[in-house]
């Protein structure tokens, strides 16, 4: 109880401290909106070209790869509203600028440092925001049943989504306790990866490719698998809370394991860039 | 006697008169050396600082390269059926083009440590550095993206690619040839962006990160390096490979693999935009340089 | 914030502790880099070697040290963010590697060229963060935020963004806000470096005042000798991860020998002391070092009025700097 109260004071203060940037930054606050929104809908748009070309990539309709991006765009945007700020879901730049000192200096555990201090309910909503867009016109120009189950199978799937993609950036991130400086940028290169990749069907590879890309290299768990299931394409949900849950103790575990190493070895390295 | 004096102070970097004596094949070969022996050692010592890791911290990122490079010709293979063309280009073209893109992204996608030594404040060393900024930027770029990408994973892949089925080789020698001065120009003209858009992010002071974030998705799009210009409907691949970026990606690429046929006018389109941009990269640097020096940091 | 006074209980107990890094070594040659990336050549470094000390509530400790003797590794070891080789630590009774957010209520800590605030907000947010973060009272919060303000002249900067402060002003801020949740003991590692001569002052008689009047136990590291001796009572100079001294400012200067300083100005030669050594002759000031316990000032009088080209005399206590420095020295042969 006590932790959850933790947890709501931090996001509390994270939001309102993202509300004030937003009032008084309001200019970069706003490119910051934008250009997130920019980038996400260019790597989008390059997929929708793909589909319009061949009328459906992967054994989906054009319509459901409307859908399947929109639920990429609304992914996107739940990463940014809980981790784009202060380097939260960059996780490796933190550990490799061996600033993970200032987190050890506050009373909170680490974890609810990390769940916490990305939050920002203003300027990391835009993306949500087209996402919701996205979504909301393909369901109105396609055949899916909307339904109050059909909503709640769609939050199930964005959290687990999302709980995969930053596990994944997470284990990832790890390589910077033992490589400050080499590893500092893994976490942007992972990200990238997600990018890239996770708005490509997978449906006309073969089973064994398929299974790769969505267990070791995770990025047909993050939108094309799920779009299937609320497509109604697949019946199975339980491999997505599964697959969440496999991805997001492996993730605590290495995390665990470098924060021993940090532990006994510290960082040989410190610099203050992107710290608040 | 008159010497040889050739200007790289920092306020000079861009300009480079020089002043013939008697000595003027000796000054040449001497200043030329000392310029490259300065870059070099920049080179290096960026290269050098990649490799402070084992194999396995440095090597995750090129395995992540490696799997991207994998979706890319596996979701080409599904489109595109083996044995088939489409609009002209045929699945072995396309695979080629994926892997020379990926091989060649560094090269394609420049990104000098401009952007960064500007918010951070550390341009201002380069000031203090008896060779040209540019210069001393452009030699950071190589060592430490260049060099060691192209090390332990372009040469590589270049090398096993036939064992993943896709041809590495150009569609002829006059392609490998013209593919290889393509690939030079859209290096300048990378170079000549990136000056650019660091003018500009300079001014943007703490929205730079942002307009950084926005380049480098529009470029993945408009470069065609992740998807050919060739898969775009409505015509919007006769388009885009008149632009700057397309003429950065889509160009030595499509050359390259033999899925351009009008060499000679990509080439000039690349050079136009060459003239155009270095020109306008240079005279907004200029006027930027205040600023950058002052604000920076 | 509450008055303490001094208590049985120690503020801190270091118990035998060791620390040993490990470093990679690089020959920055081309031809090792392949073999680096399979067997990178290492190092152990010993930051610490069997350390142990105790410091007491409300002490004021000065813990200093030549670059890479083991003060900030302390410090971290101290915060529960490394943990020691070997060795036991208690911080208030409690165990920083076990007791870490509980230890983080109770001590507070700043480390040199490191900022806490937020950059992109103005000072009293990062206060407002801090409130949250460590879950102070809004009575507690208020106070305190009165008392900083005053105490540290925070008022024309609380409105200010972090990223337009001056480093005097935020350091300033960074000490306030290392305050506002009534920390037991405070680690501050350089506080004082980069600031001018005012700031300085201010600093310290505000770290004095704090010591004195709240019963606050302060340990500062720096590289200042004569900033810790205003400041503190106790010292303890570490050499190669072990404790090379231990005890006040005074006893450290007879352990040089070295307690005091005779400068004449003349117009004529320096004067010939024997039981004295020469240091520095230049432009008629002539600067002597000699143990006030072996020679007496009468004395040191009676020789002086053989010279009577002696226009001024003055004897000071050596400068710390010079002791700290010989010690060095000597440490290093």
């Amino acid at each position: 109880m006590d932790k959850i109260k933790t947890l709501i004071r931090m996001f509390k203060i994270y939001g309102k401290m993202d509300l004030l940037w937003f009032l008084r930054d309001t200019k970069y606050c706003l490119m910051y909106i934008f250009s997130d929104m920019i980038s996400t809908l260019a790597v989008v748009v390059g997929v929708f070209l793909l589909a319009v070309k061949f009328d459906g990539i992967g054994g989906m309709t054009e319509k459901e790869i409307i859908f399947m991006l929109g639920y990429s765009v609304l992914v996107e945007g739940v990463f940014a509203l809980f981790f784009i700020s202060n380097n939260a879901g960059q996780i490796s730049r933190t550990i490799g600028r061996g600033q993970m000192d200032h987190k050890m200096i506050q009373p909170l555990p680490v974890w609810i440092q990390l769940a916490t201090e990305g939050f920002s309910p203003v300027s990391g909503n835009g993306v949500l925001l087209c996402g919701i867009g996205l979504v909301y016109y393909s369901i109105s120009s396609s055949e899916i049943n909307v339904s109050g189950i059909w909503i709640v199978l769609l939050l199930i799937n964005l959290i687990a989504s999302c709980t995969i993609m930053i596990s994944t950036i997470y284990m990832l991130s790890c390589t910077a306790f033992y490589a400050p400086a080499a590893a500092e940028e893994i976490a942007s290169v992972g990200i990238g990866m997600f990018e890239s990749l996770k708005n490509y069907p997978l449906g006309g590879m073969n089973k064994s490719t398929q299974i790769f890309f969505c267990s070791l290299i995770p990025v047909g768990m993050i939108v094309w698998f799920p779009s299937r299931i609320l497509l109604g394409k697949f019946d199975i949900m339980i491999f997505m809370i599964m697959a969440a849950a496999i991805f997001l103790v492996l993730a605590v575990l290495i995390f665990k394991k470098g924060m021993r190493y940090y532990a006994k070895y510290g960082s040989p390295r410190y610099s203050s860039f992107g710290h608040r | 006697m008159i010497f040889l004096k050739l200007y790289l102070n920092p306020g000079a970097h861009c300009r480079i008169p020089v002043f013939l004596c008697l000595n003027f094949k000796k000054g040449i070969k001497f200043m030329k050396y000392k310029v490259l022996k300065s870059c070099w050692a920049t080179v290096m010592m960026s290269a050098k600082q990649v490799f402070d890791g084992n194999i396995l911290t440095i090597s995750g990122e090129y395995f992540i390269k490696f799997m991207q490079f994998i979706m890319f010709t596996l979701i080409w293979k599904s489109l595109i059926k083996d044995g088939k063309s489409f609009d002209g280009a045929e699945l072995s073209q396309i695979l080629t083009y994926s892997l020379m893109a990926s091989i060649l992204k560094p090269q394609l996608d420049i990104v000098t440590p401009a952007t960064s030594a500007l918010w951070e404040g550390s341009i201002i060393g380069r000031y203090t550095r008896p060779i040209s900024v540019i210069g001393s930027l452009i030699a950071e770029t190589i060592g430490r993206y260049w060099i060691p990408v192209f090390l332990f994973y372009g040469l590589p892949l270049w090398l096993l690619s036939p064992l993943l089925g896709i041809n590495p080789f150009p569609a002829s020698f006059f392609n490998g040839v013209m593919a290889f001065v393509s690939l030079l120009l859209s290096i300048s003209l990378g170079f000549a962006l990136d000056l650019l858009f660091a003018s500009f992010a300079i001014r943007l002071k703490n929205g730079c990160w942002a307009a950084t974030r926005a380049r480098e998705s529009i470029y993945s799009l408009l470069s065609g390096a992740l998807i050919p210009f060739i898969f775009f409907p409505w015509g919007l691949g006769k388009v885009f490979r008149l632009l700057p970026f397309g003429s950065i990606g889509n160009a030595p690429l499509t050359i390259y693999t033999g899925i351009e046929s009008e060499i000679m006018i990509i080439v000039g389109v690349q050079m136009f935009w060459n003239v155009v941009l270095w020109i306008a990269g240079i005279k907004i640097f200029e006027k930027s340089e205040e600023r950058m020096i002052s604000f920076g940091g | 914030m509450q008055n303490m006074v001094h208590q049985d209980i120690p503020a801190l107990v270091i118990d035998n502790v060791s620390k040993i890094y490990v470093q990679w070594q690089r020959s920055g040659k081309i031809k090792d880099i392949v073999k680096n990336l399979f067997s990178p050549e290492r190092k152990e470094i010993k930051a610490l070697d069997r350390l142990s000390f105790k410091v007491s509530s409300g002490e004021f400790l000065a813990y200093a040290g030549a670059n890479g003797a083991g003060k900030s590794t302390t410090i971290k070891i101290l915060s529960g963010i490394l943990q020691p080789t070997s060795g036991n630590i208690s911080v208030l009774g409690m165990f920083p590697g076990k007791d870490r957010i509980k230890l983080m209520e109770n001590i507070g800590v700043l480390f040199g060229q490191r900022t806490e605030l937020w950059w992109d907000h103005p000072v009293i947010t990062s206060y407002e963060w801090k409130k949250s973060v460590w879950n102070i009272p809004q009575n507690i919060f208020d106070e305190n935020l009165a008392m900083v303000t005053e105490l540290l002249d925070l008022s024309d900067i609380l409105k200010t963004f972090a990223r337009e402060l001056s480093l005097g002003q935020r350091m300033r801020a960074d000490l306030g806000m290392l305050l506002l949740h009534n920390p037991r003991i405070i680690f501050l590692d350089e506080p004082t470096l980069g600031l001018d001569v005012l700031a300085k002052k201010k600093m310290i008689n505000f770290l004095k005042k704090l010591n004195k009047e709240k019963g606050i136990t302060i340990i500062v590291t720096s590289h200042d000798m004569d900033d810790l001796e205003e400041m503190a009572e106790r010292i303890i100079l570490l050499s190669k991860g072990q404790i090379a001294f231990d005890g006040n400012f005074e006893e450290l200067r007879k352990v040089q020998n070295n307690s005091s300083r005779l400068i004449i100005t003349s117009s004529g030669e320096a004067p010939v002391l024997d039981e004295m050594e020469l240091i520095i002759s230049e432009e008629g000031k002539h600067s002597y070092k000699f143990d006030k316990e072996k020679i007496k000032i009468n004395e040191i009088f009676k020789k002086l009025s053989q010279y009577p080209e002696i226009i001024d005399i003055e004897i000071i206590k050596a400068p710390i700097e010079d002791i700290i420095a010989d010690l060095y020295n000597s440490w290093k042969k």
